[in-house]
C-alpha cells in the first residue's frame, strides 16, 4: 500500500475501542466486549480489554463518557523495516550499537531497542509485564512516545535473542535502537537543564519571601538588623542560582566574548554581574538597595522558556526516531570457504565480505555487484526516482534499493564509511551553519550593548563631575534596570509557546529558529509531486489501431516494459491496464533499460520499444505524433513506440490534493512569490500552475537543476522549500527553511526544519500563520522591552528610582513578555 | 520579632534541603518518563522484578 492511500485512510481513521488511537493499517486486533466485537489498536490493547471484561469490570467502558481522544501526533508512520532474525541480536558485533554494561552491576546488561508498534500505555503494560516475569530480567522500561524499550538483564541466565523472541510472541517487533547513545547524551543534557531551573525555582521563591517584607514593611515595624538579616539569607539563596543555574550563560556569554560575536546573552549576563556586585558591595557596606529577588526571578524565567522550547523539541526529536532507518539493520552474508549463507547484522560485516540482497530490499553497504543485474533505485541519494540498470562489475550505495533481482555484492564500505553518512553529515552541517543565521534577538542584543555602555559611561562621568560619591551607584543602578529581562526573553518565550502550539496540531519544529526564519520568508518553492497532487494519476489511453487484438498486444507490451517500475506513472499504467485486460500476461522482452528522465527501452526479438516522453519515442522512427492525439490540456503525455512509428498514447492527469487551491488563493494575498520547481513535463507543470493561479513554474528539472535553482533564490532572499521528502533531499538541504510533507525514512528528514508528518496542506498553512504570529509577538516584545529601557535608564541615571520600583519594573516587563508570548492568539 | 533570627536561618536551611531532595530524585531517574506513570496504575501487582 503507498504512502498516499495511508495518507488518505488517515483522514477518518477508524479508533482503538480502548485507548482511542487510530487504528493502524494492516492490522487486525478484535475482542468481545459485551455481545460486541471491539477493534483495538494494538496487542496490549487486546490484553487490556479482556482483562478488564475477565475481571467483571465491563462498566467502565460503559461508564466512560468518550472514548479518550488522540491529539494526532502519535499517528506514525510505520517503518517498512524488515524483521530481523532472532540469533543476530546475539552477534556481539551487532551488540556493540545499543547494549551497553550496567555501571551499578556488572552482572547485567542494558539493551536499547526500538518497538515501532507500541502505541499506548497498554502496550508497555504488557511488555514491561511479560518481561519482568522473565527469569533473568532485571527491569523493563518501556517510553509509550518515542517506542523504546530499555531493558537490563543477565546474559549468564538469559539471551538478547530470547528477550527478542518473547517480544515477538506479545506481537511487538523489536530493532536496535542505534542512536541510544546520543538520546542518553541529549537526555542527560535535559536532565541538567531540568536541574538548574529547579535550583533557580526554589531560589527564586525563597528570595521573594524575604524581598517582599523589606519592601512593604515601613520602618517602624522592621527594623534594620533584620532586613540586613533577610538581606544575607537572599544572598545565600542567590549563590547557587548565580553559580550553578546560570552557568549556561556564563558560558554562553563568555564564548561569544572569545568570538567577539555578540549574542542575547552578554548583556543579560553583564546586567546580573552587575546587580549581583551592586548588591554584594551594598550588604557589606549595610546600607543600599540590594536585587537578589530580580537576579534570581529573571535567571529563572529565562532557564525556564528555554526549557520549554527544548522539551518540545526533544519530544519531536523522539517521535521522527521512529521512522525507518535508510538502511537494514541485517544481511545475508555467504561464508567464501563453504559458500553457506547465515543472517548477519550489517554493523559485523567488513570490506571484502560478500553478501546477498533480493529483489525487494535495500541495500546496506557500499559495494560492488559480483554476480546479478537488477534495476537500482538511487532516490534517496541521487533523487532520480527512476531506477537504474546495474550489473556485474558495477558500484552500489547503501541505502539505494534493488528492484528486480538478487544480487550478490562484494562490500567496500560500511556504515559511517558510505556515501549515505557522508552525505548526511553534508546535510546536518547545513543546517548547523543555518541556524546562526540572522537572528532578531542577536541584533537587537548588539546595538543594545552598545547603547547601554554610552550611556553608562555618560552617567558616571556626570555624576563624578557633579558628586563622585553617587557615581558608582547611579552606575551600578543604570546597569541594573537595563538588564535585558524582558528583550532576551522576548524570542524563547514566543518560540516555546509557537513550537508547543505547532505540535499540538501534528506539526514538529526540529530548528529552533526555522520559526523565526520562516517568518522572514517571502518566497515558497513547492515541488509538484506529492506536495500539491494526489501522486496517483488518472490515465486516458489512445491507440493507434482500433482493433481490439492490437490493443491487448500493446498492452502486454507496456506490461513488460513497466512490470519493474514503481515510478507512479508507471504503476497507474499498470493498474488501468488491468482493469481493461485482467489477467493479462506480459510478453517476453529482454535487454530492458532505463533512461532516466525518458523513460524506459526493451527488446522483443529484434525490434526496439521505448515508453516515455514523446520526444523520446519518436526519435525510435523520426515520426511526429498525429494531430488527433491530443489530450485535455492539463495531462502530461507519454507514448509508445517502436521504429515503425509511435503505437500509443496516454495521457496523465494527477488530481489536486484537497486544499491544494485555497492554500495559493490564500498564500497570494499574504504577497508571498510562489514557484513551482517539479521534474514532470513542462506543459504538466504549467497547466497545473495555470490551475491553481501560480505563475511562475518551471518543468522538466532534473534535481541538480532544482538544488541551483534554490541557491540561487536563497542568495537573493529566504526561501522555503516545501518538498514531499524523496527527491528532494538535496533541495530541502539548500533552502533557508525546509518543510517536510509526510515521511517515509529518516535520512529525508536530516536537513529538514520542520516535518508534518500528516501531509496535511492544512498544517502547512497554519504553520506559515503560526510563524507570521510568532514574528509579530517577537516585535512586540522587543518593542514593549526597548520602551522599558528607554523609560527606566533615564531615571536611574538620575538617582530617582527606589529599588523596589526598580525591581517591580524588571520583573513585570519579564512577565509581560513571557505572558504575551503564551497567551492564546486569535489567528 | 526576635524569632526571625531562628526562622531566617532554618529556611535557608530548608530550601537547600528541598533542592537537595530535587537533585536526588533527578539522579534516581524519576522525572525521565512522565507518561509512563500514568499507566502504572493498571500495572499488576505481581511484576516486580524478580531478585537475581
Amino acid at each position: 500500500m503507498s504512502v498516499i492511500e495511508l495518507r488518505q485512510n488517515h483522514i477518518q481513521p477508524e479508533l482503538c475501542y480502548h485507548c482511542g488511537e487510530p487504528i493502524p493499517e494492516g492490522t487486525h486486533f478484535t475482542t468481545q466486549i459485551e455481545d460486541h466485537e471491539e477493534t483495538l489498536c494494538c496487542p496490549g490493547c487486546v490484553a487490556i480489554a479482556q482483562t478488564i471484561v475477565a475481571c467483571g469490570m465491563v462498566g467502565f467502558y460503559r461508564a466512560r463518557q468518550t472514548i479518550p481522544h488522540s491529539n494526532g501526533a502519535a499517528i506514525q508512520p510505520k517503518p517498512a523495516s524488515q524483521k530481523l532474525a532472532a540469533s543476530v541480536f546475539d552477534s556481539l558485533d551487532f551488540q556493540k550499537t545499543f547494549v551497553d554494561e550496567v555501571a551499578s552491576n556488572p552482572d547485567l546488561l542494558e539493551a536499547h531497542l526500538l518497538l515501532p508498534d507500541v502505541r499506548c500505555g497498554a502496550c508497555a503494560w504488557l511488555i514491561e509485564g511479560r518481561l519482568c516475569k522473565q527469569t533473568g530480567v532485571n527491569s523493563a522500561q518501556v517510553n509509550v512516545i518515542g517506542g523504546r524499550l530499555t531493558v537490563r538483564w543477565n546474559p549468564q541466565m538469559i539471551l538478547l535473542s530470547q528477550l527478542v523472541t518473547i517480544l515477538d510472541g506479545v506481537g511487538y517487533l523489536a530493532l536496535p535502537w542505534e542512536d541510544s547513545r546520543q538520546s542518553q547524551i541529549q537526555s542527560r543534557r535535559r536532565g541538567r537543564q531540568g536541574a538548574e531551573l529547579a535550583v533557580a525555582g526554589l531560589g527564586m521563591m525563597q528570595v521573594m519571601m524575604y524581598a517582599i517584607p523589606v519592601y512593604l514593611a515601613d520602618s517602624a515595624e522592621i527594623t534594620s538588623g533584620q532586613i540586613l538579616l533577610m538581606n544575607w539569607a537572599s544572598c545565600v539563596l542567590t549563590l547557587p542560582v548565580m553559580l550553578y543555574s546560570a552557568r549556561s550563560l556564563w558560558r554562553s556569554a563568555w564564548t561569544a566574548f572569545q568570538l567577539r560575536h555578540m549574542n542575547m546573552d552578554v548583556p543579560v549576563v553583564m546586567g546580573l554581574l552587575a546587580a549581583f556586585l551592586g548588591s554584594m558591595m551594598n550588604l557589606l557596606k549595610g546600607q543600599g538597595p540590594v536585587w537578589f529577588d530580580s537576579i534570581t526571578m529573571f535567571v529563572f524565567l529565562l532557564l525556564a522558556a528555554r526549557w520549554i522550547e527544548s522539551a518540545v523539541r526533544a519530544r519531536a526529536l523522539l517521535v521522527t526516531a521512529r521512522l525507518a532507518p535508510p538502511i537494514p539493520a541485517q544481511t545475508l552474508r555467504i561464508n567464501t570457504k563453504s559458500g553457506s549463507i547465515t543472517p548477519v547484522a550489517v554493523a559485523a560485516l567488513g570490506p571484502g565480505d560478500r553478501i546477498l540482497v533480493a529483489a525487494g530490499e535495500v541495500i546496506p553497504v557500499d559495494g560492488q555487484i559480483l554476480t546479478g543485474d537488477s534495476r537500482i533505485e538511487e532516490a534517496l541519494l541521487t533523487g532520480e526516482s527512476l531506477p537504474i540498470q546495474r550489473g556485474p562489475g558495477d558500484w552500489v550505495m547503501a541505502a539505494s534499493t534493488n528492484l528486480s533481482q538478487t544480487l550478490e555484492i562484494r562490500v567496500r564500505a560500511v556504515a559511517a564509511e558510505t556515501v549515505l553518512s557522508r552525505m548526511l553529515r553534508k546535510m546536518d552541517e547545513a543546517s548547523d551553519s543555518r541556524t546562526s543565521m540572522g537572528q532578531l534577538a542577536d541584533i537587537a542584543a548588539r546595538r543594545f550593548v552598545e547603547g547601554l555602555l554610552v550611556i553608562a559611561a555618560m552617567t558616571s562621568v556626570f555624576w563624578l563631575w557633579r558628586d563622585p560619591t553617587q557615581a558608582l551607584t547611579a552606575t551600578i543602578a543604570v546597569l541594573v534596570v537595563s538588564c535585558p529581562c524582558a528583550l532576551s526573553l522576548a524570542v524563547p518565550a514566543a518560540l516555546a509557546a509557537s513550537s508547543r502550539r505547532l505540535a499540538e496540531k501534528g506539526v514538529f519544529v526540529l530548528q529552533g529558529l526555522a520559526i523565526e526564519n520562516l517568518a522572514r520568508a517571502k518566497t515558497i518553492i513547492f515541488d509538484k509531486t506529492g506536495t500539491l497532487t494526489e501522486g496517483k494519476p488518472k490515465i486516458q489511453f489512445d491507440w493507434s489501431e482500433p482493433t481490439e487484438e492490437r490493443q491487448r498486444y500493446l498492452s502486454q507490451v507496456c506490461l513488460a516494459i513497466e512490470a519493474h517500475q514503481n515510478h507512479p506513472l508507471a504503476m497507474a499504467l499498470i493498474a488501468k491496464i488491468a482493469e481493461r485486460f485482467p489477467s493479462l500476461e506480459p510478453i517476453e522482452m529482454t535487454h530492458l533499460k532505463n533512461v532516466p528522465g525518458h523513460g524506459v527501452e526493451g527488446r522483443i526479438g529484434l525490434q526496439l520499444w521505448r515508453l516515455g516522453s514523446p520526444a523520446f519515442v519518436m526519435s525510435l522512427s523520426g515520426s511526429r505524433l498525429p494531430e488527433y492525439a491530443k489530450f485535455p490540456a492539463a495531462m502530461s503525455e507519454s507514448c509508445l513506440g517502436n521504429e515503425d512509428g509511435i503505437q500509443a498514447w496516454f495521457g496523465f492527469e494527477d488530481a489536486l490534493r484537497e486544499g491544494a487551491q485555497a492554500l495559493i488563493q490564500r498564500l497570494q494575498k499574504l504577497h508571498y512569490r510562489l514557484l513551482m520547481l517539479s521534474g514532470d513535463h513542462v506543459h504538466a507543470v504549467k497547466t497545473l500552475a495555470h490551475t491553481l493561479g501560480i505563475e511562475e513554474a518551471y518543468g522538466q528539472l532534473l534535481p541538480e537543476d532544482k538544488l541551483a535553482w534554490i541557491q540561487d533564490l536563497a542568495q537573493r532572499s529566504p526561501v522555503v522549500m516545501v518538498g514531499d521528502g524523496l527527491n528532494d533531499g538535496p533541495g530541502l538541504a539548500a533552502a533557508n527553511v525546509s518543510i517536510a510533507m509526510g515521511a517515509s525514512s529518516q535520512a529525508l528528514i536530516r536537513g529538514v526544519d520542520i516535518l508534518i508528518p500528516s501531509g496535511s496542506l492544512n498544517s502547512l498553512s497554519a504553520v506559515l500563520i503560526e510563524a507570521n504570529l510568532t514574528r509579530r509577538i517577537i516585535i512586540q516584545n522587543l518593542i514593549w522591552a526597548l520602551a522599558y529601557n528607554l523609560l527606566a535608564i533615564p531615571l536611574a541615571a538620575s538617582g530617582a528610582l527606589t529599588p523596589w520600583q526598580a525591581a517591580l519594573g524588571m520583573s513585570l516587563s519579564s512577565l509581560l513578555v513571557v505572558i504575551n508570548g503564551v497567551r492564546p492568539w486569535k489567528s | 520579632m526576635e524569632i526571625l533570627i531562628i526562622l531566617i536561618p532554618m529556611s535557608v536551611v530548608l530550601v537547600f534541603l528541598a533542592g537537595a531532595a530535587y537533585l536526588w530524585m533527578q539522579d534516581r531517574g524519576q522525572f525521565d518518563d512522565l507518561d509512563a506513570a500514568g499507566s502504572s496504575v493498571i500495572a499488576d501487582d505481581d511484576t516486580h522484578p524478580p531478585a537475581i
